[in-house]
């Protein structure tokens, strides 16, 4: 039961600091997985849901208020149902991920929820303002969060509790070896939704060349992700180096 | 305007480190970040408007509909206000927030998340499955701390430009800066498609080969054939697929997830395609 609190409130400080500080982008699943990890005393079986999910949400942001699937709660509940089976670790992961990923899908049913309900508290600090009165407008800011909370939080006590229960430990040991290898292949494939995502929202007709860049230093000269990025940052340092330039030129 | 109504360094700080702590706690869809935006001006207008009609008139001023980039623009646009609520520029406080909100969501959006947050994470997960602790280690250090200092330096900047912020931000840079960002992330996203995205098919087929004049059946990999045509085909053909998906057909990006998840999961269930090819032992 503490471990289900636990976890509740991690969704909860997760969902916070999304809004808030975005201090460790405690709503990226790499993140949720490997605290709840941590709280479940398996950070290893946290850490590789959270990335395996992590890999399945790069690029999907919430561009404009828009909703997106709730991976972080995702990523939390599934770590907690797999870290209260026995399985090895590649099938915990498996596990994870099966759970995890549907949460997450359905879990942004809910979201339109925390988002909608917040404007009866907005109508409220209307009222303050009307009376100069900053201290309720501060309490009615602060109070806004509740629904943004309750609908993670609730989904998530409810999975915990159920994990301490036993129920999926007899729900694993039907689980044929198929789904193992499905889920393993599944987890490598949806990264593919992120970059062509991310492509969609890049200028990919004028850049088209770029790509093929990073393509050639990786498929043919085995350069790691770390070496692309900073070979990427110099070619982007030059770009904007020469753009300068010609801008200054225009004005003389 | 008098001396005595002047904005102090505490009103400042206590207004960023509202905005720092809880700006979008209470985003709804009616007018998204309104009223996070007028609690963190809130200890400005209190100082700027002792007469309370005056207060009052200036928070429902800042309750109007707001909606920016928490990062790149956000403390941006809330140093600015200050800054003309300061010199009593009402109304152009408010008109500097409907010119800036829109274009800075664009630019911030994209910056951080598209491409900033898409390279740190993907290294930092890729990291983690391969066990290592410093995967979520450096996504945490990486994000902390430039997002911290860009957010706190633009509030100073913004305050300090007033109402020549508008003329600064028109003079090309953040436009470089946005198209250099691009670039980076063009460039990286090609070298992380083939390494992030995994599937080689564990198909083969048998040919017959005449060796010496004797016929022997010989077992080929398909996966070979493909490699030898290009380096990791499938995971490109993959990514192209989801990317004419939303580009063209415009499903739903739940929908999207959902099919290639199913896909995976029946292909990798019949055992066709993997991962990656069971290592062979030497």
């Amino acid at each position: 039961m503490l471990v289900a609190i636990l976890l509740t409130l991690l969704s909860i400080a997760c969902i916070y600091d999304a809004l808030g500080p975005n201090l460790i982008f405690a709503n990226r699943p790499l993140i949720g997985g490997t605290l709840a990890g941590l709280i479940v005393g398996q950070p290893v079986l946290g850490m590789a849901i959270g990335a395996t999910l992590e890999l399945t949400a790069l690029g999907v942001y919430t561009y404009g208020g828009a909703t997106i699937p709730d991976y972080q709660t995702g990523a939390i509940v599934g770590t907690a149902l797999a870290a209260s089976t026995t399985a090895p670790l590649s099938e915990q992961v498996a596990l994870g991920l099966g759970v995890g990923l549907p949460a997450a899908l359905l879990l942004a049913a809910l979201d339109p929820i925390g988002r909608f309900l917040p404007a009866f508290w907005l109508h409220r600090a209307d009222r303050y303002a009307d009376e100069g009165n900053a201290r309720g407008i501060a309490l009615m800011h602060w109070t806004a969060f509740t629904p943004w909370a309750a609908v993670r939080a609730i989904p998530t006590f409810l999975a915990a509790w159920a994990a301490s229960t036993g129920v999926v430990q007899k729900i694993t040991q039907s689980i044929p070896e198929g789904f193992t290898t499905g889920m393993a292949l599944a987890g490598s494939l949806l990264p593919a939704v992120g970059f062509g995502l991310l492509l969609t929202v890049m200028p990919l007709r004028q850049y088209w060349y770029l790509p093929i860049l990073g393509y050639v230093l990786f498929a043919y000269l085995k350069v790691p992700l770390f070496g692309i990025a900073l070979f990427g940052l110099a070619i982007a340092g030059m770009y904007m180096a020469l753009r300068k330039r010609e801008e200054t030129a225009d004005v003389h | 305007m008098s001396t005595e109504n002047a904005v102090t360094r505490a009103d400042l700080n206590r207004a960023f480190w509202r905005y720092f702590w809880s700006f979008q706690i209470s985003w709804n869809y009616e007018r998204m970040q309104a009223l996070g935006f007028c609690y963190a001006i809130e200890p400005v207008l209190r100082r700027l408007n002792p007469d309370p009609a005056d207060y009052s008139t200036a928070l429902k001023r800042h309750l109007q509909f707001f909606n920016t980039s928490p990062f790149i623009g956000g403390p941006l646009v809330l140093g600015a206000a200050v800054a003309m609520e300061e010199a009593g520029a009402k109304s152009s406080a408010h008109s500097l927030k409907v010119a800036l909100m829109g274009p800075l969501a664009g630019v911030g959006d994209t910056i951080t998340f598209a491409l900033y947050n898409s390279i740190i994470f993907t290294i930092g997960a890729s990291w983690a499955l391969q066990g290592s602790i410093f995967g979520p280690i450096f996504t945490a250090v990486m994000v902390l701390v430039p997002y911290f200092a860009v957010r706190r330096w633009q509030f100073v900047w913004a305050y300090q430009q007033g109402s020549k912020l508008a003329a600064r931000l028109a003079t090309g840079a953040l436009t470089r800066l946005t198209e250099g960002a691009t670039v980076l992330g063009l460039i990286v996203l090609g070298g992380f498609i083939p390494s992030i995205v995994k599937i080689v098919t564990t198909l083969t087929y048998r040919q017959q080969v005449d060796v010496q004049g004797t016929s022997t059946v010989q077992e080929i990999k398909v996966q070979e054939q493909l490699d030898a045509v290009l380096p990791f085909l499938l995971p490109v053909l993959v990514t192209a697929g989801t990317y004419l998906l939303i580009k063209k057909f415009r499903l739903k990006l739940v929908w999207i997830i959902s099919i290639v998840a199913a896909i995976g999961l029946l292909l990798g269930w019949l055992g066709w395609f993997a991962p990656a090819l069971p290592e062979v032992p030497k």
